[in-house]
């Protein structure tokens, strides 16, 4: 079992939601309006009058083959539209109750 | 809330919103009356006495003296002015705009209760007089004649002034001017008085012969039979047949010492309509009623009315109000309608995709609508004023959809799905075009404050343009996002553009670039030449403030609606033969200067029946006549009505015998603001002498100056009158007293009228007087006898002298204090130029004691709303910095914007002075204006490069990119009001007069503002970032 953490504008809500129907991924946990920035190019979502963006997280566990795949979606997305942003990160979980 | 999510989310709903309000719209545009203007009442109450017999000094001591005391405590007047003639006093009451008049009638009748104790006994019991709109004129016929011009006003009034009062809305039709039939007795005063009669006595005499009398009834039998005794007259000639006296047992007939004459009445007013006999048809409309539809039913019905007339009586029109309405309307609706086409045309050019274009567009219809709507629902009218306040907000209403747009846009590019580009696109900027769009809002509702003849102008722009505004601000938060999120593509579903229309796009875009680059270049150039920038500013500022110089000031422009009216006065005292003498000598000069002409009517003398024009504040006498000219319409001709009357003025003043003459406009536009001259100087003080010789001192001087026309004191020069000053002792000696003297002499001079002659149902005058040979001169006065108790007869010059005096015609008051006013007009000047000519000129001459001056006219006016106006600049300037201040929140950035808001006036002045257009209050209007749309374009500007500061962006750098990135958005919101106002700045129709002034200083004002908001308000960001902020972080 891996966790899969997306990050994302907004603004790209439905690419994302379009990846996860896609692999047929049921269970998830969204937070929305979240603020953050990239560390590298990434521009900042405040929501604020100056960084008026907002971001979103999608938190989702997922069998080990699924990964890939995820990762994969996220990557076309972010070459669609690099200028919005979106981050994935994966760890393991050890344990699901 | 989340506007634009909530629309996005619900496209269904939105549609159904906007497809309601549309419906809504339609509905209301349909049923909207069409009018000149809104529906101001004049806020006049004329208090109107008669006193008989009294001249005009007397009047003024015994009747307007003591009404006008009482009557000035009323509420909310304004200002009371009177006028005594002889015979009347009109004591006009003024209030301020917006009082409610059946409240202030109601004081006023109060008043009057108490006042009418103090009156002379035989003056007349006030009555009020209200001049409403529908005392105006809608159309205005002349009748003309051969045969038939004997019966002519009984025919017109029977068959087309009655008929033509049935028609819904049509209120008075007046027929003026006309014949008057009448049995005519004329005396001959030596047979009289062989036969000692007396006129008293035949009068007598004949209305007790002309009499049918119900005697009661008889029962005879089973029958009842009616009894009556049959006397009156069933033929004039019958008149002749009386008996009068008994001489020697052979009975005296009337046709024995008088001859019997069927004819028509001796008229003090002479009517001409084209050179020809004939009479006015006036239709006036109901309150209320609508001119529009008034003058359309009566222009329809009247070719069937025609009909029946006999084939020589026919109907010109003179004048019809609804000709230059609906003309006016037009060119307006064409303004607007023009404007949404410029405004349309600029969006395509800058974004060059329809879809985007049409998205933006849609607002201009949706605004428009909302604003018919709101009028209907307020009992509003398309008007003049309504119409220009859509055609000046037309341009303004895309702005705000025009940022959201771009940003939604920007979003597209960047990837975004169309629909969340909608959302979050316009949530970014959402609160910046708020701020932008109430700082637009700040300098139109303060207008509605304004008080006077200003605020019914701007009162229902103010509301309009606000309302439509915050419509526009509505439809780019809700329906803007909405269609974007459904009518744009993705970027990786957009096709590239290709052909044609691709390389157009690619041409246009690269132009773009080349241009946002140019503009880059010129900022890093000016921020590294910051003190130039801001001293050759400053210079440009102050230079152009002295073209105001060169400006001149007026109330409201002019409008040309192609007529004029000209008023001639003559020596006092003239008759009317010598006054249609004039009249005719004037016609023929108007022939020939103005071949433009097309139709004419004169109206010389005073009117002896019916309405008289000195309640409207007009002059009547033996001495003066008017002429109403109608010109071809404006298209068709090629000179303006004022350069016409300046032909004639010329030619007019050549005439020897001419005291006072005037051309001036005489249309519907013209009683906007008033049948007053433009320029007046009121002379304020109690003695008679000492102010007329001020008054002519003045005048003399103010003919000097250029450009000062149509001079004219108010105070008719003094008539000669004969007196005859009775011998009280003698006539008491003969048991007369001076009301039986005077009496008799009227009888024979003026006339009596002894009974009527009725035929089918028409009742005509039996007039006596003496013939018109024994009416000749003093002598004739001096022989005429007067009955006395013992039934002899004296002469007048027995009982009586006659002398020769000078009166006053007429005594006016303003405030309860005589005044003699000096008028003029001004042509090929400005009205402000001519008045501080003239008030150097005062300022020089000795004024005696007791005396005071007073400017009045639309000097008054013009002075009172430009003070009532500045207030309002300085107001509007405080609440956009207020505005400004909260959206930045700053104290400091606002100032900064706001350094664009005096280049505004320098454009108000290059374009005033370039056109040659004078400083009015519409202009002026304009000016505050522009404190709203200049600083609209800086917000963006300078929140864009806030936000780069935010971002961490240098200061240098922040401002070059920021100018970059906003220049397009920035250019086409001024583009795009600039033109939505050029139709009106350029329009040269019926009416567009008016508006120009408006759309000029708009126009050059909007332009220069832009082009130093585009290169100064960065420079002094950087000053200001530099400078001052730095102090602070200190």
């Amino acid at each position: 079992m891996k966790a899969v953490m997306i990050v994302y504008n907004q603004s790209i809500s439905d690419e994302v939601y379009e990846i996860l129907e896609k692999l047929n991924i049921k269970g998830f946990t969204r937070w929305l309006n979240v603020h953050g920035r990239g560390s590298q190019t990434g521009e900042p979502h405040y929501g604020t009058h100056i960084w008026p963006s907002l971001n979103a997280v999608i938190l989702t566990v997922v069998e080990e083959n699924l990964v890939q795949p995820i990762l994969e979606n996220v990557r076309k997305v972010n070459e669609l539209a690099e200028e919005e942003g979106i981050r994935a990160f994966v760890w393991s979980i050890d344990q699901v109750v | 809330m989340n506007l634009p999510k909530l629309f996005v989310d619900r496209p269904i709903t939105t549609i159904m919103v906007f497809l309601a309000v549309l419906a809504i719209g339609l509905v209301s545009l349909a049923k909207l009356p069409i009018d000149l203007l809104p529906d101001i009442e004049n806020p006049v109450i004329s208090v109107i006495t008669q006193y008989p017999g009294a001249s005009a000094k007397d009047v003024e001591t015994n009747v307007t003296k003591k009404i006008e005391s009482s009557l000035s405590t009323v509420n909310k007047l304004d200002e009371i002015t009177s006028t005594s003639i002889d015979n009347v006093s009109v004591i006009q009451c003024k209030f301020k705009w917006g009082t409610d008049l059946d409240e202030a009638a109601n004081d006023i009748r109060n008043l009057l209760e108490i006042a009418k104790r103090d009156l002379p006994d035989d003056a007349e019991t006030p009555y009020l007089f209200k001049f409403g709109s529908n005392m105006f004129p809608v159309l205005i016929y002349g009748v003309t004649a051969d045969e038939s011009y004997n019966g002519l006003d009984k025919l017109i009034d029977k068959k087309v002034a009655d008929p033509l009062k049935r028609l819904p809305g049509v209120g008075t039709v007046m027929v003026m001017g006309g014949p008057i039939r009448q049995v005519r007795v004329e005396i001959d005063p030596k047979r009289l008085e062989a036969y000692h009669l007396s006129i008293d006595q035949i009068a007598g005499i004949l209305a007790a012969e002309n009499l049918t009398m119900p005697v009661g009834d008889i029962k005879m039998g089973r029958l009842d039979y009616n009894l009556r005794v049959p006397g009156e007259f069933s033929d004039p000639k019958q008149v002749g047949d009386v008996v009068v006296a008994q001489q020697m047992g052979r009975p005296v007939y009337l046709r024995d010492v008088a001859t019997i004459q069927d004819t028509l009445k001796e008229r003090t007013i002479d009517t001409r309509l084209l050179g020809g006999k004939g009479m006015i048809l006036i239709v006036m409309k109901q309150s209320g009623a609508n001119t529009v539809n008034v003058a359309k039913l009566v222009r329809n019905r009247l070719p069937d009315l025609q009909k029946r007339l006999p084939a020589d009586v026919e109907l010109h029109m003179v004048m019809d109000s609804s000709e230059f309405i609906v003309n006016s309307i037009r060119n307006l609706a064409e303004a607007v309608i023009l404007g949404g086409l410029f405004v349309i045309l600029v969006i395509l050019a800058f974004l060059r995709e329809w879809r985007a274009t049409i998205v933006v567009a849609l607002t201009i219809p949706f605004s428009l609508i909302v604003a018919f709507i709101y009028l209907f629902i307020t009992g509003d009218t398309l008007n003049i004023i309504t119409l220009s306040s859509l055609s000046i907000a037309v341009g303004m209403v895309v702005d705000d959809a025009i940022v959201i747009l771009e940003n939604i846009t920007r979003h597209i590019e960047g990837g975004a799905r169309p629909r969340e580009a909608a959302v979050f696109g316009s949530n970014e900027v959402g609160l910046a075009v708020v701020a932008s769009t109430l700082s637009i809002v700040a300098v139109f509702l303060p207008l509605t404050f304004l008080s006077g003849i200003a605020g019914v102008f701007f009162h229902i722009l103010g509301l309009l343009v606000t309302v439509m505004i915050l419509t526009s601000l509505f439809a780019a938060l809700s329906l803007v996002p909405m269609l974007s999120s459904k009518l744009f593509q993705r970027r990786l579903e957009k096709k590239e553009h290709t052909g044609t229309l691709g390389k157009f796009y690619e041409t246009s875009e690269k132009w773009f670039i080349a241009l946002e680059n140019w503009y880059q270049n010129i900022l890093r150039w000016a921020l590294k030449h910051r003190r130039t920038v801001v001293v050759g500013a400053l210079i440009i500022f102050v230079g152009s403030m002295f073209l105001f110089k060169f400006v001149g000031t007026e109330f409201m422009p002019q409008t040309d609606d192609g007529s004029l009216q000209i008023n001639v006065e003559l020596q006092p005292a003239v008759k009317l033969e010598q006054t249609k003498h004039y009249a005719e000598l004037i016609e023929q000069i108007v022939k020939e200067e103005a071949p433009e002409l097309r139709y004419y009517s004169i109206r010389a003398g005073v009117n002896d029946q019916g309405f008289s024009s000195v309640i409207m504040g007009q002059k009547e006498g033996s001495n003066i006549f008017q002429m109403r000219l109608r010109f071809s319409k404006k298209g068709e001709r090629k000179r303006s009505t004022y350069e016409i009357a300046d032909s004639l003025r010329k030619r007019i003043a050549k005439i020897p015998g001419i005291v006072n003459y005037s051309v001036s406009a005489a249309g519907a536009a013209s009683a906007l603001t008033g049948a007053t001259k433009q320029l007046e100087v009121d002379i304020i003080g109690h003695d008679l002498e000492k102010t007329t010789a001020l008054a002519r001192k003045i005048e003399g001087k103010l003919k000097a100056i250029h450009g000062a026309v149509d001079v004219a004191v108010d105070r008719g020069r003094e008539r000669p009158e004969l007196e005859i000053v009775l011998d009280r002792e003698k006539i008491a000696s003969l048991g007369l007293n001076t009301a039986m003297v005077a009496n008799t002499i009227r009888h024979n001079i003026y006339g009596i009228v002894a009974t009527k002659y009725r035929e089918e149902g028409e009742e005509y005058d039996v007039f006596i007087r003496y013939k018109p040979d024994f009416r000749h001169s003093i002598v004739d006065v001096e022989n005429i006898s007067v009955p006395t108790m013992t039934g002899k007869m004296v002469k007048v010059k027995d009982i009586a002298t006659i002398r020769e005096v000078l009166y006053p015609p007429e005594i006016k008051r303003k405030n309860q204090e005589r005044v003699v006013t000096v008028g003029a007009n001004v042509s090929g000047r400005a009205l402000g130029d001519v008045t501080a000519d003239l008030k150097a000129e005062i300022a020089k001459m000795q004024i005696p004691d007791g005396i005071e001056i007073e400017y009045s006219g639309q000097v008054e006016q013009q002075s009172e709303s430009f003070r009532d106006l500045g207030l309002f600049l300085i107001l509007s300037i405080f609440l956009v910095y207020m505005i400004m201040a909260s959206q930045f929140e700053s104290l400091l950035d606002p100032f900064v914007i706001m350094f664009s808001l005096p280049f505004a006036l320098v454009g108000v002045a290059w374009g005033l002075f370039l056109t040659g257009t004078s400083l009015s209050a519409i202009a002026f209007l304009a000016i505050i204006m522009l404190m709203g749309i200049v600083v609209k374009n800086a917000i963006v500007l300078v929140d864009y490069t806030n936000i780069l500061r935010a971002r961490e962006y240098d200061l240098h750098n922040a401002i070059v990119t920021a100018g970059g990135n906003r220049l397009r958005p920035v250019l086409m919101t001024a583009i795009t009001t600039i033109l939505g106002m050029l139709p009106l700045a350029i329009s040269t129709g019926e009416g567009s007069e008016m508006w120009q002034p408006l759309g000029i200083s708009v126009i050059f004002g909007l332009l220069v503002s832009t082009l130093v908001t585009l290169v100064l308000v960065p420079v002094m960001y950087s000053i200001f970032e530099t400078r001052f902020k730095k102090a602070e972080w200190e």
